[in-house]
């Protein structure tokens, strides 16, 4: 097979990108070990000195499709022609051809997929066990360009558990293998049938959801294939390259399609709906369509960062949220594009999907689904923060194209945080919402604060469970709550305590480095603390040894704190003739010193440097930076009298299991506990009332 | 009926429970203790966390959600799995819920959350044996206001009353779980085609278990208050007069029950809206705020007094004759 002359050789995960497009990408020298300042200031010279990163070819394809797709709406099937051109660009030759079949995780109930969700790994809500809510994937034929036929040789594999009955990963043997630095082209013909919507992909009425649909080639690395079943708590993982799709649709959905890339074609052919896409430099491709869609289009423009024109696909009956979607995806922008990298391509899709399509909350290259409620109050949240959120794996997903099956954390985590920031930016913290019965009732006064709000179940999971590290990779992790707890909140929670601890400049630094470094590629947590160590030392890159690399907890408590008066000596004072007794004075000594002695204590397992801080009596305050190694440190002080203590009174480390033993004040105050007591009181004699009418028979509802 | 005969139902309900002021004050009192004591082990866990921790000064700036997580964390055993009993306050359904899941697994059974369910249905318990006396000294002709009555009525009545209540309460939580829990388990809200489709019916579920627990609760009312009427602890009786007088009277029944429950509800949400907390210091204040607080909870028992008030009054003038007028407090004994 010929080979690529002018293939650039390079590894997914080494060396910078060639180019194709405009402008370079930045890259900042890695430095031999300077002193910290060096190195910040370097990069700091780095970044300023760089260009935007703009839309346009940006890394030498590895995998590209070219597909002809026709879908059956009464069906619910594809039938597909893929031209298929694969550029092995790592080391080592490949002889064979693997790929992912996701839809085969709803093929039948023995899929890897299906048994885990059925054990609690995922958080997919599967209702029915029709028909419908089963789909299929499969590879009729394969041949390559000289017309060999490798159908025969297909074979499915399960190299995450060994489970026969999984068809999500097909491989090939070639008759010969592709050489490192040679291209291979071959087709596919293929068939799927999508089902009733789950994990983001199929249909719902008129409403389809095409993700995950294709086989997909898996990662060629240099240690082979990386290509995982799919599993229910975990993601996706796929190669750089260009995709050119062509879907024939019903004509109902004409003007009513989106997709990754950008729409090139649509026609009325033969009673049915043609339409082209073209998206370049991304990694997957996924589509949508729906006669109901209204279709609002709006560009983003801001000063140092490119335009870029967003499309809403919107549901009819939510209409009053159109643009408070427009505003959020204008928040994800430009917040991720002036602290990480800035959003390259032309156009964004954002995907309005349907009540009860469980399809919203899901990223693609360029295309993104939300999901509003019917009901939306104003400031509450919704639909901005998923909104932002599933715009951000543009950044972390759909640029630094990390290994969602085995470091979830990468984009989850790092998404999570970056959301937390742009919210806390843009839209401030969120007042408590219920929705009893359906109907949302907030509670403004109650503010949910960023970035502790909504991360409690993480702080229960370390507490009860800490069943894994979050370097274990993430599918083999014990359950559904240690992926998914490692992956959002711990790791979102260990950003930011690490950027309070290291401070600000060397902070930015660090995140603007990574995301510029390794766009469009397929970074490790390895490459994201080659950054720390390199901006921040030892003492940057010992936060994540800690926090990530074990399971154990943090907790720093003040231990105890006393304080009492300074009395003069009491006992022989002087020596041989001067020696004399002073006797225990009968009064208190007129001035008023004191003695006081605060402890503080490490009470988990791992190690954070804390500050400390204690408050005496006058305003006097007195902080101190403790490194936490230890499992105590005693503090003394004497002068004024000590009224409180407290560890972390900045709250850098949100991974305290428990903040309650973050303070200890010398003198009982029970005033707060007495407001709330009375509180209380007054609740439960209302609730009782409720109770009382059950059997009274009277009423007051 | 005509409409300023219910409103003058509404008002002899009343007049006819400030009568029995005594005894309300009592109901108050047994809420109060009970409410006491419920909540006494969460204070003084609150007291623990708070006495000697700077964030009691964060707290008095407002509601923290940060400190209750981690107080509901570091102390699991003080409120229990409240999560639960909000599950059940806003009607839905706990992860995992399937048709057959039992009552019995939807309650939470430790901490304050579950005190909550223990000591609630100990109060339903004694209001349905005080409820006895209201229905005596509310269908009596004398001594409304006296306390040695009251409690002769709630002894005589004792056994019928409490088994009232229950059927009360086993009718009203019968009407929660199989109108509103099960039918919420018959079908998916994910197959409707609008999200507003599947809060309308589930709306329309919450209103037909509210006319269904209403008419419930109508019944054993106006059975108590024929009771009571009556004189007499014949239950099966009491029951099918009661029962006679609602099903011919299903209209103007509910639309004073609805009187009657917004006039209960009403201090309450003015409270929700206006009121205040005590500073935690203030003796002065901590009266004032008590008595108010106190107040409110005194509408809510009188008003559900008064609708038991209301229903003897039209029962007995249901019965053919003029309903007896509230005999006079105090009134002095005939001379011989």
């Amino acid at each position: 097979m010929p080979a690529d002359l002018g293939a650039q050789l390079r590894s997914p995960r080494g060396g910078v990108p060639g180019l194709r497009g405009h402008g370079p990408i930045l890259g900042v020298p890695l430095l031999a070990s300077p002193p910290v300042t060096s190195r910040l200031a370097a990069a700091l010279a780095g970044l300023l000195c760089a260009p935007p990163l703009l839309a346009g070819s940006r890394v030498p394809p590895v995998a590209s499709y070219r597909m002809d797709v026709t879908y059956d709406d009464d069906a619910h099937t594809l039938a597909g022609k893929s031209a298929v051109t694969f550029v092995n660009r790592t080391s080592r030759p490949f002889p064979d051809l693997c790929f992912h079949l996701y839809l085969n995780a709803w093929r039948n109930d023995r899929s890897t997929w299906l048994r885990e969700n059925g054990e609690g790994v995922g958080r997919a809500r599967r209702t029915g066990k029709s028909e419908d809510w089963f789909g299929w994937s499969e590879i009729h034929r394969i041949a390559l360009a000289d017309g060999t036929d490798l159908t025969k040789g297909l074979r499915y594999a399960a190299p995450d558990d060994g489970n026969a009955d999984d068809r999500t990963v097909a491989c090939a043997p070639l008759p010969r293998p592709v050489a490192p630095g040679e291209t291979l082209a071959f087709t596919l013909d293929w068939a799927a049938k999508l089902p009733r919507t789950q994990a983001r992909t199929g249909w719902k009425d008129d409403f389809v959801m095409g993700a995950q649909w294709f086989p997909k080639l898996g990662v060629a690395t240099d240690a082979g294939w990386n290509a995982h079943q799919f599993h229910a708590g975990t993601e996706f993982f796929a190669d750089f390259g260009d995709y050119d799709v062509t879907l024939t649709l019903p004509k109902e959905m004409k003007g009513k399609v989106g997709a990754s890339g950008m729409q090139r074609e649509e026609a009325e052919v033969g009673g049915l709906l043609k339409v082209r896409f073209v998206a370049e430099d991304v990694h997957d491709f996924a589509w949508t369509a729906s006669p109901r869609y209204e279709v609002h289009r709006e560009t983003f423009s801001e000063p140092g960062l490119p335009n870029v024109e967003m499309i809403l696909l919107l549901q009819p009956d939510h209409r009053r949220v159109k643009n408070r979607y427009f505003a959020a995806t204008r928040a994800g922008l430009k917040e991720y594009g002036t602290r990480f990298v800035a959003y390259p391509y032309p156009q964004v899709t954002i995907v309005d999907p349907p009540w009860g399509a469980v399809a919203g909350g899901m990223e693609y290259p360029t295309l993104f689904t939300g999901g509003a409620t019917w009901l939306s109050p104003a400031g509450t949240g919704s639909p901005e923060r998923l909104t932002v959120h599933e715009f951000g794996h543009q950044i972390f997903y759909g640029l630094l194209a990390s290994n969602e099956f085995e470091e979830a954390h990468l984009d989850e985590g790092f998404n999570t945080y970056a959301t937390d920031v742009a919210m806390r930016e843009t839209f401030g913290d969120p007042p408590l919402l219920i929705r009893p019965f359906g109907i949302p009732v907030v509670f403004r006064s109650v503010l949910l604060p960023s970035p502790e709000a909504g991360k409690e179940r993480y702080l229960d999971w370390q507490t009860a469970s800490r069943s894994d590290a979050t370097s274990h990779p993430s599918f083999r992790m014990l359950d559904g709550a240690a992926i998914r707890e490692t992956a959002y909140s711990k790791t979102a929670l260990t950003l930011t305590s690490a950027g309070r601890t290291l401070g600000e400049p060397r902070w930015s630094a660090i995140l603007r480095t990574y995301a510029t470094r390794f766009a469009f590629r397929h970074p490790t947590a390895a490459d994201f603390r080659g950054v720390v160590t390199e901006i921040a030392g030892e003492e940057g890159d010992a936060l994540f040894r800690e926090a990530w690399d074990t399971s154990n907890t943090f907790d720093y408590a003040v231990g105890s704190v006393s304080t009492r008066k300074t009395a003069p000596p009491n006992g022989y004072l002087g020596e041989g003739s001067d020696r004399k007794f002073r006797p225990a004075p009968t009064e208190a000594p007129g001035p008023s010193t004191y003695e006081s002695v605060v402890v503080i204590r490490r009470m988990g397992e791992a190690v954070w440097p804390v500050d400390v801080e204690m408050t005496f009596q006058g305003g006097h305050v007195f902080r101190t930076a403790w490194d936490g190694k230890d499992r105590w440190i005693r503090y003394r002080a004497a002068g004024p009298k000590l009224l409180s203590a407290r560890v972390d009174p900045d709250r850098k480390l949100l991974l305290d299991v428990n903040v309650l033993n973050n303070g200890l004040r010398a003198q009982e105050d029970p005033r707060e506990a007495n407001r709330w007591a009375m509180r209380l009181r007054f609740w439960a004699q209302n609730v009782l009332e409720f109770f009382a009418l059950l059997g009274f028979a009277g009423v007051g509802r | 009926m005509k409409r300023d005969r219910l409103l003058a139902l509404f008002g002899r309900g009343f007049l006819g429970a400030a009568l029995t002021w005594k005894a309300v004050l009592v109901a108050l009192a047994l809420n109060a203790a009970l409410a006491f004591a419920l909540v006494r082990p969460t204070a003084s866990a609150l007291h623990d966390a708070l006495d000697r921790n700077p964030w009691a000064d964060r707290l008095a700036k407002g509601a923290d959600t940060v400190f209750f997580t981690h107080f509901t964390r570091s102390r699991p055993d003080v409120l229990g799995d409240v999560e639960k009993l909000q599950d059940l306050a806003t009607g839905t359904a706990p992860a995992g819920t399937s048709a057959r899941a039992k009552l019995a697994e939807l309650v939470p059974k430790e901490g304050l959350a579950g005190s909550t369910v223990a000591f609630g249905l100990l109060s339903a318990a004694l209001a349905a044996l005080l409820a006895g006396g209201f229905a005596g000294r509310l269908g009596a002709e004398r001594d409304r206001s006296s306390l040695a009555a009251f409690g002769s009525d709630c002894a005589r009545f004792a056994l019928p009353s409490l088994l009232l209540g229950l059927l009360s309460a086993g009718l009203v939580i019968g009407a929660w779980w199989w109108i509103y829990v099960q039918t919420g388990l018959l079908y998916d809200a994910g197959d409707f085609r609008y999200e507003w489709q599947a809060v309308a019916l589930q709306l329309l579920r919450l209103l037909l278990f509210l006319v269904a627990a209403g008419y419930a609760r109508l019944f054993v009312l106006y059975s108590r208050a024929a009771m009571g009427l009556s004189g007499s602890t014949n239950l099966a009786a009491a029951l099918g007069r009661g029962l006679g007088f609602v099903l011919s009277r299903p209209a103007r029944t509910m639309i004073l029950e609805i009187l009657f429950g917004a006039a209960g509800l009403l201090p309450l949400l003015l409270w929700g809206l206006f009121g205040r907390a005590w500073d935690g210091a203030d003796r002065s204040d901590f009266w004032l705020l008590l008595a108010l607080q106190q107040a409110v909870l005194l509408v809510r028992i009188l008003s559900r007094t008064a609708h038991l008030g209301a229903a003897s009054a039209w029962l007995a003038a249901g019965a053919g004759g003029a309903a007896p007028l509230p005999a006079k407090p105090d009134a002095a004994p005939e001379p011989a």
